[in-house]
């Protein structure tokens, strides 16, 4: 029993640990025009210092950005992302910006580039998978 | 109200305690006769097993004593419930006259002195009194839902699930295991506790004030009796109760004042300050102290059983605790006499 | 002469009363309270890797699993102890909440299911419910008029 509990326990936390590994950052351009914008925006969120991890995927017209805040400044995520949005926005007014510090949406986003890396998608998916993952950050209950 | 005196010593000639699983972990539990394995006891409700709990001490004490519900001329039951509903099935059962008491968990020692009280005046050869507490149906009443996981302060006493019966007779043939002496009919206290955790300090005053008169009106002393045993006032009442006694100007020695709260649950964990209930001193003078008595290793006692008077709505209306006790004192076995 | 007993003994019932051990307690209720909050957290980590729910939308599932736990325990006699033992630490929770509804509708059983468990189930609950919703209106109430005045 007691042996039982240990290894449950060690389990929960080494995959706890797991959570806060940086896996990025990755940028992903869904047409090569856009290299310059991802650029960019990596920069910038590389010069932050609450950020420390991110995904990047510029698709046609949207911008879908997934970054992961520091656990020190979690406190003040929303005023962190107020800033990146309003940097954005003034930045690319032209296209629509989805901004998520949302551990779903930075594994879904993951696990996209991973797909398109691997070249298993056709243009096509790779915006319908960006859409759906536009619809699960929209969802709000 | 002067102390009553029996003169012609009503005996208590058999007795039967039954008791729930926890009171198995009881260092006395060795003088109670049933115990049952869950506190539903094969019944469909807690209530309905208090009632069990009562007809199954009745029957074990008329087993005892060799004797048919027949032969009892009076009933006299007490407990906690509302309308004290356990006790009134329990009798309907049983088929005697019956009258209902309340005084809370002093309805042991109020039964005994009702009982002697009855023979000695003729009005009955023999008369079956006891008591019955479930701790489950208790808390459910004044506290809480049984299972529901609110923490209990160090102050709160655990209901004893037991019920503890005594055949009070007038019969000088049979052989008795102890006698009824004297009672003395406690006066309601208030010392104005309102926490219902702390019943043992809000019983302290009462305890003392009976002890106070029945010694003064027997004109005893303390040292008259081997043992002077409270009910139910736990640690925190018992110790509180020794204080004002010896302000009093009684003083006690802590081998003779011992309280039945306190005993019931020695070394029991999850028990904060003690037991209480009406089967706490039912069950401890009924099932170990009349046998003490029989054995002749204990000459004469002195019972306080000690009752908080409160209902949940009373102490939720902010009611400060009233508290009564009753004392009733046992003789041994009158040898020759018979 | 009596007024004077009774403050007598309830000096004397003062001076004997044991008190709370209030910073073992708290310390008790800090590590069960925080331990249920991991299980909470595990759950909810559970629902985003494994199940299409965001950090936002996993709150609401993780609650209905937590109180789904407690009211298992409750049902097998162990949240009783443990409350005994943790205080605050297992009552604040979402479980304490889930333990408070079942012990009521276990202990109201026996009057039957639509006067019993129906009548009494939010015997304990029915306040935090109460409260919950008028403080919930106040507030927005507040934020509403702020709002219009144009301070937020």
């Amino acid at each position: 029993m007691k042996k039982f509990i240990l290894s449950f326990f060690s389990v929960i936390l080494l995959s706890g640990c797991a959570i806060f590994e940086q896996s990025g950052p990755i940028h992903i351009k869904i047409h090569d025009s856009e290299n310059e914008t991802i650029k960019e925006v990596s920069q910038h969120i590389e010069g932050t210092k609450e950020l420390y991890d991110s995904v990047v995927v510029a698709a046609d017209s949207t911008l879908v950005i997934s970054y992961k805040v520091k656990h020190l400044y979690r406190f003040e995520m929303k005023s962190i992302e107020k800033k990146m949005k309003n940097w954005l926005e003034e930045k690319y007014p032209e296209k629509e910006i989805v901004l998520s510090s949302d551990y779903k949406i930075f594994i879904e986003l993951f696990e996209f580039s991973d797909q398109w890396n691997k070249g298993n998608l056709n243009e096509k998916d790779a915006l319908d998978e960006v859409e759906k993952i536009i619809q699960l950050k929209k969802e709000m209950t | 109200m002067k102390t009553w005196h029996f003169p012609s010593y009503p005996s208590i000639i058999s007795s039967g305690v039954a008791a729930g699983p926890f009171e198995k972990n009881s260092p006395y539990a060795s003088s109670f006769d049933t115990f049952f394995e869950d506190l539903y006891m094969g019944e469909k409700s807690f209530e309905k097993a208090q009632r069990k709990l009562m007809e199954t001490s009745v029957s074990s004490a008329l087993l005892k004593a060799g004797m048919s519900e027949q032969q009892i001329d009076c009933l006299i039951f007490g407990d906690l419930i509302n309308q004290i509903t356990p006790s009134n099935m329990a009798a309907r059962s049983i088929g005697a006259p019956y009258l209902g008491i309340f005084s809370a968990c002093a309805g042991s020692m109020e039964g005994l002195a009702l009982a002697g009280a009855l023979i000695d005046g003729g009005y009955a050869d023999s008369v079956l009194t006891g008591v019955s507490s479930h701790n489950a149906s208790t808390e459910r009443q004044f506290r809480y839902p049984t299972e529901y996981g609110g923490q209990k302060p160090p102050t709160a006493q655990w209901t004893v699930t037991a019920a503890g019966s005594a055949i009070v007779s007038s019969d000088k043939e049979r052989n008795a295991l102890a006698h009824i002496e004297k009672a003395t009919i406690g006066r309601v206290q208030d010392i104005e506790v309102t926490d219902p955790f702390n019943m043992g300090a809000a019983m302290s005053l009462a305890a003392a004030d009976v002890i106070e008169r029945h010694l003064i009106q027997s004109k005893d002393s303390v040292a008259d009796y081997d043992l002077i045993i409270t009910g139910d006032l736990a640690e925190i009442g018992h110790a509180a109760a020794k204080d004002i006694l010896s302000k009093k100007n009684i003083h006690l020695s802590s081998e003779q004042f011992i309280d039945c709260g306190k005993m019931i649950y020695q070394g029991v964990e999850e028990v904060q300050a003690g037991g209480s209930g009406p089967a706490c001193s039912a069950s401890m003078v009924y099932g170990y102290f009349v046998n003490e008595l029989a054995k002749s290793s204990l000459n004469r006692i002195l019972v306080v059983a000690t009752g908080a008077l409160l209902s949940p709505l009373t102490f939720q209306q902010k009611e400060t605790i009233p508290c009564i006790a009753h004392a009733v004192s046992l003789i041994k076995p009158i040898k020759g006499g018979q | 002469m009596t007024g004077n007993w009774i403050k007598q003994s309830k000096d004397a019932a003062d001076q004997h009363e044991i008190k709370r051990p209030v910073l073992k307690n708290c310390i008790k209720a800090f590590l069960v309270g925080g331990f249920i909050c991991f299980v909470g957290q595990v759950v909810t980590l559970i629902l985003i890797l494994f199940f299409p729910f965001t950090e936002q939308t996993a709150s609401n599932p993780t609650v209905a699993i937590m109180v789904f736990f407690s009211m298992l325990l409750t049902g097998f006699g162990f949240y009783q102890k443990l409350g005994q033992f943790a205080g605050a630490g297992s009552a604040v929770p979402v479980t304490g909440f889930g333990n408070a509804v079942v012990s009521a509708a276990i202990e109201h059983r026996s009057e039957g299911l639509v006067l019993g468990v129906g009548g009494n189930i939010f015997k304990l609950a029915g306040s935090v419910i109460v409260f919950g919703v008028i403080s919930a209106f106040f507030l927005a109430l507040i934020k509403t008029i702020l709002i219009q005045i144009g301070v937020i």
